[in-house]
């Protein structure tokens, strides 16, 4: 649930910056390819453990991945 | 180090990784659509032959196509229990338990637990509304309950599975 404050993320720039597929991304953290699409389309928000996950196989923070949407 | 890890990840996924897990995905839906839809016609031809022995004025001749659903119902369940069984053999033997079980996946199935009774709760309402009207037993109102429970969880996961835009390469 991301409440009134929707969470934003540049998963897929950071993810087409590192030459990866949803599926290599998926692989590399653990989890469906289905998982990395939706939280992508921010459809799905990821605990923080898989934030922490994803931001490290990307070699970044948390924070450079995810970020609280302004209103 | 990482370069290391890059290229073990990559062989892995391209070795049977990824292609395994997205065939493994279709597969659990393939199971949990087999196992919604032959529970469905299973004890729904059940309830109708329920129904049909209560009300006296109902055509017997309906006897026999439920009977026959309710036969075939029976057997394509248990068929896809078995599909079911194949398919946890399958996920073990690629050890992919951990990745079938991620966090979607868990979220998608509280949601469709929690459609699942939502639904049993609109089912027993409904069937207590109808008791004021008709009467019937309490075996045909604990099939309506069961398949409700049943059958809205298992199609609710697939529904819920579904992604919303097609793979990003």
């Amino acid at each position: 649930m991301t409440g009134s404050v929707p969470l934003g993320n540049n998963l897929k720039e950071m993810r087409a910056r590192h030459g990866l597929t949803q599926a290599e991304l998926a692989a590399r953290a653990g989890v469906t390819r289905k998982t990395i699409n939706t939280i992508e389309n921010r459809v799905f928000v990821p605990s923080t453990l898989l934030a922490l996950k994803l931001a490290a196989v990307l070699q970044v923070s948390v924070e450079a991945v995810f970020f609280l949407e302004e209103k | 180090m990482y370069r290391i890890g890059y290229i073990v990840s990559l062989s892995y996924f391209k070795g049977c990784g990824m292609d395994n897990i997205e065939q493994l995905e279709r597969q659990r839906n393939q199971v949990l659509v087999s196992s919604a839809v032959s529970f469905l016609v299973w004890q729904g031809a059940t309830l109708g032959v329920d129904v049909i022995e209560a009300v006296p004025g109902l055509a017997p001749i309906a006897l026999f196509p439920l009977q026959l659903a309710l036969i075939l119902g029976a057997v394509a369940w248990v068929a896809s229990m078995f599909f079911l069984l194949n398919f946890h053999r399958k996920v073990k033997r690629a050890g992919a338990q951990s990745v079938m079980r991620d966090e979607l996946f868990l979220r998608n199935r509280a949601l469709a637990t929690m459609y699942g009774f939502a639904g049993m709760l609109v089912a027993a309402a409904l069937l207590l509304a109808l008791a004021t009207f008709v009467e019937f037993s309490a075996t045909i109102a604990v099939r309506t309950i069961l398949i409700t429970g049943v059958f809205t969880p298992l199609v609710s996961l697939v529904l819920l599975g579904r992604e919303p835009v097609g793979q990003d390469a």
